[in-house]
């Protein structure tokens, strides 16, 4: 059976997992291995996405809100915005709640939606002994 | 700077960013990495060349730009994402129709009409959730020349009235789980829904000319699509390849 498939993962690999949320419309946690967590809200952070002050993207982001879209950053500082703008203008409170749900369901360990963002093989590392 | 070292900075440029700046427009499908890559090109125009002559169109900058962004983030490092883009403007003649007259009253003489229909927008985007997402942008402007004669003098005047028409097309996978929205979309957006194999949802929405808040009016038109597959839902695609 493959680890990796599109079934649950265990608990334990997923505490190891980080947990910064990704993506614009189509959602998900990053999924990488965690090197440490972030100073700001403790979520499990990887290498790409812990920063030398200590935060992770998304509390970078919130602290240093940038209105270039040729900054990297922009994009992750302008999704809450815009999830909240266009709850308004679809007059679905839903749309934002369900967001807003998802992205701090990252902290509740068991509950990450891993949708493969990152750049891995397939297997995840695991091979055939 | 002089001409020959602009010209010589801009050479340095990547190639698609040189497109938009001689050719006015792009064609090209890449993965989000080499997007990202003439993103970071742009960023740098304004530090290197100081003439708007040679600026890029400002689409690129409010449509654009952000639009790579957004839709890089809902992409697999290996997905492919084809963007082609006509930034010349709407004045070509193989966007124009044929003229035609309208009927009219004194004191107008003749009134002109004409069309220009410039589909200067189409991207194509594989998702990370296995969907296919489909968008194109076409302006519709409308001219009228209109003649009058008051008190002996000839008088025309020209009028045009742009419509921006947002056109979106999501093919989401076919195992994918999916939930109708509870809130039905807002009056101006138009949906369609076909459940064959795969669901299809079809968004559409016209709007005046705005261009600075075009992008963000673009992400409106793209959101009922995906209201349909609300966060937690989607599981990853499995690889084909």
């Amino acid at each position: 059976m493959d680890p990796a498939g599109p079934g649950p993962a265990r608990e334990e690999d997923q505490l190891n997992r980080c947990t910064v949320t990704s993506g614009f419309f189509v959602l998900g946690h990053c999924g990488r291995t965690a090197v440490a967590p972030c100073a700001q809200c403790g979520r499990p952070t990887c290498q790409e996405h812990y920063g030398p002050d200590g935060l992770c993207a998304e509390c970078r982001a919130a602290a240093s809100p940038t209105r270039s879209p040729y900054d990297e950053q922009w994009v992750r500082g302008y999704r809450r915005g815009y999830y909240s703008r266009s709850s308004q203008t679809y007059g679905d409170a839903t749309w934002y709640s369900g967001f807003d749900e998802y992205d701090r369901g990252a902290f509740n360990p068991g509950q990450g939606h891993y949708l493969g963002d990152y750049d891995h093989d397939g297997d995840d590392g695991f091979v055939d002994s | 700077m002089f001409w020959r070292k602009t010209k010589a900075a801009i050479g340095n440029f990547h190639p698609l960013h040189q497109g938009l700046i001689w050719q006015r427009g792009l064609s090209a499908a890449m993965r989000p990495a080499d997007w990202a890559a003439l993103v970071q090109s742009l960023a740098g125009h304004d530090a290197v060349v100081k003439r708007r002559k040679w600026a890029p169109p400002h689409r690129t900058h409010h449509v654009l730009v952000p639009l790579i962004r957004v839709l890089s983030q809902d992409m697999r490092p290996d997905g492919v994402l084809a963007i082609t883009a006509d930034l010349r403007g709407p004045d070509f003649p193989e966007k124009l129709t044929p003229q035609r007259d309208l009927a009219v009253q004194r004191p107008i003489r003749s009134i002109k009409e004409w069309y220009s229909i410039d589909p200067w927008l189409r991207i194509r985007a594989e998702l990370r959730d296995g969907s296919v997402l489909d968008l194109s942008v076409t302006d519709r402007v409308r001219y009228r020349k209109i003649h009058k004669v008051v008190r002996g003098k000839h008088k025309t005047k020209q009028k045009t009235k742009v419509v921006q028409q947002v056109t979106a097309t999501r093919r989401l996978r076919r195992d994918a789980p999916v939930r109708q929205p509870a809130v039905p979309p807002p009056s101006w957006l138009r949906v369609r829904v076909r459940n064959d194999r795969r669901m299809v949802i079809r968004t559409s929405a016209k709007f005046p000319k705005d261009d600075a808040q075009l992008s963000e009016r673009i992400l409106y038109v793209l959101t009922e699509a995906f209201r349909w597959t609300p966060p937690g839902l989607a599981r990853p695609a499995r690889r084909t390849s």
